[in-house]
This record gives structure tokens, C-alpha cells and sequence, in this order.
């Protein structure tokens, strides 16, 4: 008779369970239905001046996600009222770099909510160019600028070290997308100038999908210079690794440019002015010229996302905590019955 | 004289023996971890990050592995934040696996076969790597494993439930071991397998589904996404790239399907992943299942101990060799599963077979050094045909021996 009774609350156990189970998943997919909300539009705007996007109906907690075209770049934002936005880091697996594929020609800025309400994103952008400008190693500060130099326009970029990394080499990328297949007949021409400062490095990456590959093309430049590069599959990789790429995906294209802490004295700001004139890449008979110019006015598109937060409210605690009471009395139940079964 | 003849005694006991390789076995790792001086520590950057930045694990964030997989790293790193103590911690969880593998080994095959399976998985070079550069819960998953196939032998649900539960709270793969069990136990036995291993998940679990159960579920949800790696399947989908694929962090910090939101599937991110013949991911998944099935039922027909273990192993089996995603330390458990599976076999087969598993392990961790003689894409060719080809023999011998 015991057995019975037992047998029997074990079973109204378990239809509590069921139910509990799906009272709580009919809350959370409520909340999941409606937990993200996207703007995504674009602002005329010129370099220098400041343009503002809105952050309407905010709750603690909630996650800003502003995602911005990489080859539009900006000098800084500010969140105003101060302190509703907490940014958070940017952090590529344990490196300060945003330096990974899926985010290569994209720049993000990530925020969580610190109370309720609204806020503004004020932004200073700065020339758009086709390049995504992005460190590599340490730390840096960049400006763009038009240079012009006996009628031929060139992108101007003023890159100063705020961090080198601990090898003592800051270094800054300026990447293109290619998304191509390269061909035994790929090349990459073009001129870089190096205005001011020093430059250690300038290296052509060839980004496949499997591995990178450098070709130098500047080494210590620490006078003004201007250098003429052509780079194919017979030019030596830094690896040893020449002409491997050869019949890989090159997913993008991009200049390295490398300071060395040690080519500055302390009283020096470590840092390097250089222009970059028309790059041109062949491959598989296709000719794509990369442009060297630097607009000052432009749309920039930008994508918004704020993403909900669940808060579990009493309702939602009383439910789980009735769970795992419901789940301990089955067990013991169960349990219970299984070793009077055993004795027998 | 009486002294040296009472310690000589002592050793030649075999609990003293096993402690003493046990600690030889330590010191010797440890050796090999303090001369290499990996940077272990580095792999922990979301710990990193999210110490840093003040936030908690499943509430705000979401890491890569449940509870029990992460949280032992997170506090010890937070707590020392040395890369020894790490080392130490994982040391004392492969050892349970090895002392758990010999007791199963033991219960199946020859005391000497037993002892030297286990010293080839103690010393298999992705075993070590898992110890001395790795701080996730891999070691900790394969005892779980071990643990849970041993229950099962035994045919106790109470124990397979609980170790089942532990094994999903630290690696997830282990709820695919219900299928069997819940073939081979009956009735009550059957009840109590799955009570027990909700009670287990939802009382460890519970902190976290009151503070966000989204973000705690998004831990096992957001692997849905990940596309195949360094398996057969990702070479014919013509995905060459390793397990892993560079993002930023603080995606960790909102839920699965706000992820997939803001990163459009591609055929190069690994975390969001389009196949480019999705045919094939669907192909991996009926091979899984009908395998996975086909030896889950096995056991239920079968009441020989040595044969339910190969059973259980084979299905086991099915899900990391049918599995679109692979690398060498993932897939760590399939050298345990070998074995398991196959208890007959001639111990110098089985010699041979792991050793080869081993070399071929070895060149798929070359594989990806830069400038590696074959490269990545002849590289990972070689493994993945060498791999399945040992793989496939391995079986054929085991199924020639079946009984």
C-alpha cells in the first residue's frame, strides 16, 4: 500500500515537474521573442565633424552593440549622459587587437548598460578611405589626411605609438578585402612614401583562409623615402614560405607597417607619418586598382543593435527553486521505491 | 637490514606500487611542464577578461564549457594565478582517468594488458599536451567517461546517472552515453538512470537558472553554430582552418541567438559556420545517430560484461569518427573508446594501433607550426585519411573478434 502512495505522488511529482518546466520556457521564450532590437541606417557626415546616434529605451544591463564600417574611421566617441554606456574592452582572445576575420573590414564598439533611459553616442570621424586601419601589435593613435605631392593625390596616415608590444614593435594594418582565389600570375604594385618619422617595416600580407604570409617591401626607413614595391609569387616570404598561397582563397590584402621602440630616443615621439599612392593588383588576368583617395565627406553606415538582458524577476525565481524542490522529492521517491525492489 | 627488508615490503605491495608510478608518472610531467614553460595561462583570456572586467561566468558571460569544466580554472586562476597550480590540478585529474581506465581495463582484459593500455594512454603525446598546456577540462571529462562506462558495465544506473550528469556539467558530449544506457538498464534501473542525472544537473545548474538560464543554456547552444574542423567533412567542404576561429570576447557576453544575429554565417567562421554542402553536415548526422543506435541497442541483447563495454565504447565511438568536428585534444576520448572497443584483440595489435594513433596525433599538432614540411592543406590530408584508414582497421579487428 505504501509502495502505492509512493508510486503514485512520485507520478504527481513528476506531471509538477513537466508543468513547472513549461510554465518556465513559456517565460523565456516571451522574453526571447522580443530581446533584440536593431537601427540600421547612415549619416551624412564630415571628417571633423562631431555626429550623434541616439540609444532610445535602454534597461539595465542591456548589451549596445554599434557596429561601424572598418574603412570609416574615427577619432574618438563619448556617451552622453556619462556613465549610462560602460564600454567594455575590445579583446581578441587575450590580445587588444580586433584582428579576426569576421570583423576585418567592420569597427565595433560594445557597451552594457549601466542604468535605464536613453544615452548618445557622439562620434568625430575622420577621412573614409578603402582601408580598414587596425593594430596588429601594441598600440597606436592614427590620423588620415589627403597628401598631395606634384599633382598626385595619395591617402595621408599619421600613425603615433601609444604601446609597443613587448617585442618592441608596434604595428599598424591597413587591410582591403579580396576574396579570391590567387593565381599563379598574382601581383601586388605600388609606392609608399615615408613622409616623417620611422618606419621599421612595411610588409604586404597576403591573408589566406588558412594562414597568413608576409613579403617585406620597407625595411628601416628612418629618413624620408619614397619606395616602389611589386610583389608576386617568386617574391621571398618572411617564412620561407614562398609562393605557398598559390591556389588558396586570399581573403584580404593588407600593408603592415611596423615601428621599433629602439629606433626612438626617450625624448622622441615614436611615431611615423606616411602616404600610400594607387595600389594595383593583378590576378588571373584581372587587373583592381586599389584608390588613393581620402574623402572628407561621406554617408556612413552603421548598424545598432541593443540586445535585451534577462532579469529574473520573483515569479521566475519561485518557479525555479519549485523545479529543483520538485526534481529532489522525485529522486528521493524513485530512489526509495528502486532499493525496496532491490531487496526483493 | 631489517629496515631496507620492511620498506622492500612495503613497495612490493601493489596499492604502494601503483601510488609510487602513480608519483613517478606526476614528477615526471611536471618535469616536462617546468622545462617547456608553456604559456597554459594564456588560454585562459576569458577568465582574464571577465575578472577584469567584474562579471560573472553564465550570468554575464558565457564561456565554453559548463560549470564543472570551467569553474575549477576560473577560481584556481583567480585565487593563484599560476600556471602551476593549474598543471597540479590537472595532473590529479589525469590520474583519476588512468586509476578509473586500469580498474575497467582490469574488469575486461589481462592484468598486464590492463597496465599497459593505460601506461599508452598516460603517455600518448596529446594526453600530455591536455595536462601540461591545456587548461580545459579535458582530463576531467575523460574520468567521467571512464567512470560512467565502468557503471554501466557494473549495470548500476545510480552511478551511470551521477557520473553521466558530472561528464555533461563538464564537457556536455557525455548526455550522448544516455542513449545506450537507457538501452541497456530497464525499468526501474531506467528511472533511476535519468532522475539522477537531472537531479545532478538541475542542483548544479541551479544558481544559474535563477541568475539567467538563457545565458547558462547558451553555453551548450551556442556550439550548434560552430561549423566543422579538421575532420574529413570540413577537407570536402574545403574548410582547412583549425577548431577554433578568432573572435572577439565580449560576443561570450550575449545570448546564442544574438550572436547569430550580428555575425552572418560564412564558409571561413568556424563560429557561425555555412557549409558550402550542407548535405554533408547532414550526412555526418545520420552516420552519428544510426551508429550511435545501432550500438546502443547492442547491449540491451547482450548480458556478457565485456561485450556490453565494447558496445557501449563502439557507440561512443560513432559519435566522435562521424563527428564534422575534430582535433587532436577534442578528440582524446576516442583513443580511451578504441581501446574499449576492442578488449580481444592481441595486445601487440593494440600496441601498434595506439602507437600509430599517436605518431599520427603528432603530425596533426605539426600541422599547424608555420613552414610544417607537408603544409596545412597536404598536412591535414595525410592525418585525416591516415586517422580514418587505422581507425577503420582497428574496428575490422574488433568486429572479426566479436563475439
Amino acid at each position: 500500500m505504501e509502495k502505492t502512495i509512493d508510486a503514485l505522488f512520485a507520478a504527481v511529482v513528476l506531471l509538477a515537474i513537466v508543468a513547472t518546466s513549461a510554465i518556465l520556457a513559456i517565460e523565456l521564450l516571451n522574453f526571447v521573442r522580443t530581446d533584440t532590437e536593431v537601427i540600421a541606417t547612415y549619416q551624412r557626415v564630415n571628417a571633423g565633424v562631431s555626429l550623434t546616434i541616439e540609444v532610445p529605451g535602454l534597461n539595465k544591463f542591456d548589451r549596445v552593440y554599434l557596429i561601424l564600417n572598418a574603412t570609416t574611421p574615427i577619432y574618438n566617441m563619448t556617451v552622453q549622459p556619462r556613465g549610462v554606456l560602460l564600454p567594455l574592452p575590445l579583446d581578441v582572445e587575450g590580445s587588444e587587437v580586433d584582428v579576426a576575420y569576421p570583423i576585418m573590414m567592420t569597427k565595433r564598439y560594445f557597451f552594457v548598460a549601466n542604468t535605464s533611459g536613453q544615452a548618445k553616442l557622439v562620434i568625430y570621424p575622420q577621412p573614409k578611405t578603402p582601408y580598414a586601419i587596425k593594430d596588429l601589435e601594441g598600440k597606436t593613435s592614427f590620423t588620415v589626411f589627403s597628401y598631395v605631392e606634384n599633382e598626385e593625390e595619395c591617402i595621408g596616415i599619421s600613425i603615433k605609438v601609444l604601446k609597443f608590444r613587448e617585442n618592441r614593435f608596434a604595428q599598424v594594418i591597413l587591410v582591403i578585402p579580396f576574396d579570391e582565389l590567387i593565381q599563379p600570375d598574382f601581383q601586388v604594385q605600388g609606392v609608399i612614401k615615408v613622409l616623417e618619422g620611422k618606419v621599421a617595416y612595411a610588409n604586404l600580407i597576403i591573408m589566406t583562409d588558412i594562414d597568413w604570409y608576409a613579403i617585406n617591401v620597407i625595411s628601416d626607413a628612418t629618413q624620408p623615402t619614397t619606395i616602389s614595391f611589386n610583389v608576386n609569387a617568386g617574391s621571398p616570404e618572411l617564412f620561407d614560405r614562398t609562393g605557398e598561397y598559390l591556389g588558396r582563397r586570399g581573403m584580404y590584402l593588407a600593408l603592415g607597417v611596423g615601428l621599433y621602440e629602439g629606433h626612438f630616443t626617450t625624448n622622441e615621439s615614436p611615431q611615423a607619418t606616411i602616404a600610400i599612392g594607387n595600389i594595383t593588383i593583378i590576378n588571373g588576368g584581372k587587373i583592381m586598382t586599389v584608390p588613393s583617395k581620402a574623402l572628407y565627406e561621406y554617408d556612413l553606415y552603421y548598424r545598432l543593435y541593443i540586445f535585451r538582458k534577462f532579469q529574473p524577476t520573483h515569479e521566475h525565481v519561485v518557479l525555479v527553486s519549485s523545479l529543483v524542490l520538485e526534481v529532489v522529492v522525485f529522486n528521493y521517491i524513485v530512489i526509495k521505491l528502486w532499493k525496496a525492489r532491490m531487496r526483493k | 637490514m631489517q629496515l631496507l627488508k620492511g620498506f622492500s615490503r612495503i613497495v612490493k605491495k601493489p596499492v604502494v606500487k601503483s601510488i609510487l608510478a602513480i608519483a613517478l608518472y606526476d614528477a615526471l610531467i611536471f618535469s616536462l611542464f617546468l622545462i617547456t614553460d608553456p604559456n597554459t595561462l594564456g588560454w585562459l583570456f576569458d577568465d582574464k577578461y571577465v575578472l577584469t572586467n567584474g562579471l560573472a561566468h553564465y550570468v554575464d558571460f558565457r564561456p565554453g564549457y559548463p560549470p564543472i569544466g570551467k569553474l575549477p580554472y576560473t577560481y584556481l586562476y583567480k585565487a593563484l594565478g599560476s600556471a602551476e597550480i593549474i598543471i597540479l590540478y590537472n595532473l590529479v585529474t589525469a590520474n583519476l582517468t588512468l586509476i578509473a581506465l586500469y580498474k575497467l581495463l582490469k574488469g575486461i582484459a589481462s592484468r598486464r594488458k590492463a597496465i599497459a593500455l593505460t601506461s599508452i594512454v598516460a603517455f600518448h603525446p596529446v594526453f600530455i599536451w591536455a595536462i601540461i598546456f591545456n587548461p580545459h577540462a579535458d582530463t576531467l571529462a575523460l574520468f567521467w567517461l571512464v567512470l560512467a562506462i565502468y557503471f554501466i558495465r557494473a549495470r548500476r544506473p545510480l552511478g551511470t546517472g551521477l557520473s553521466i550528469a558530472l561528464g555533461f556539467l563538464t564537457k556536455i558530449y557525455h548526455a550522448v552515453l544516455l542513449i545506450p544506457a537507457l538501452f541497456l538498464f530497464k525499468r526501474w534501473d531506467r528511472i533511476v538512470l535519468v532522475s539522477s542525472f537531472l537531479l545532478i544537473v538541475v542542483l548544479i545548474s541551479a544558481p544559474y537558472l535563477v541568475s539567467d538560464p538563457l545565458m547558462y543554456a547558451t553555453t551548450c547552444l551556442h556550439h550548434l553554430s560552430r561549423g566543422p574542423s579538421e575532420s574529413i567533412f570540413a577537407l570536402l567542404d574545403g574548410y582547412y582552418s583549425h577548431t577554433g576561429f578568432l573572435h572577439p570576447t565580449f560576443e561570450a557576453m550575449i545570448y546564442a541567438w544574438q550572436f547569430n544575429a550580428i555575425y552572418t554565417p560564412s564558409n571561413i567562421d568556424h563560429f557561425n559556420y555555412a557549409w558550402n554542402n550542407p548535405h554533408l553536415r547532414h550526412i555526418s548526422f545520420i552516420l552519428q545517430v544510426s551508429y550511435l543506435l545501432l550500438f546502443s541497442i547492442l547491449p540491451s541483447r547482450i548480458h556478457h560484461e565485456v561485450e556490453t563495454t565494447r558496445a557501449v565504447a563502439l557507440s561512443m565511438l560513432s559519435y566522435f569518427v562521424f563527428s564534422p568536428f575534430w582535433n587532436p585534444v577534442i578528440a582524446l576520448p576516442t583513443l580511451i573508446l578504441l581501446i574499449l572497443a576492442t578488449p580481444h584483440v592481441k595486445i601487440a595489435f593494440n600496441v601498434l594501433a595506439l602507437i600509430c594513433l599517436a605518431a599520427i596525433d603528432l603530425l596533426h599538432l605539426a600541422t599547424w607550426s608555420p613552414a610544417t614540411p607537408l603544409g596545412v592543406h597536404m598536412g591535414l590530408l595525410t592525418v585525416v585519411t591516415s586517422r580514418a584508414l587505422l581507425i577503420s582497421m582497428t574496428l575490422y579487428m574488433a568486429g572479426k573478434t566479436m563475439r
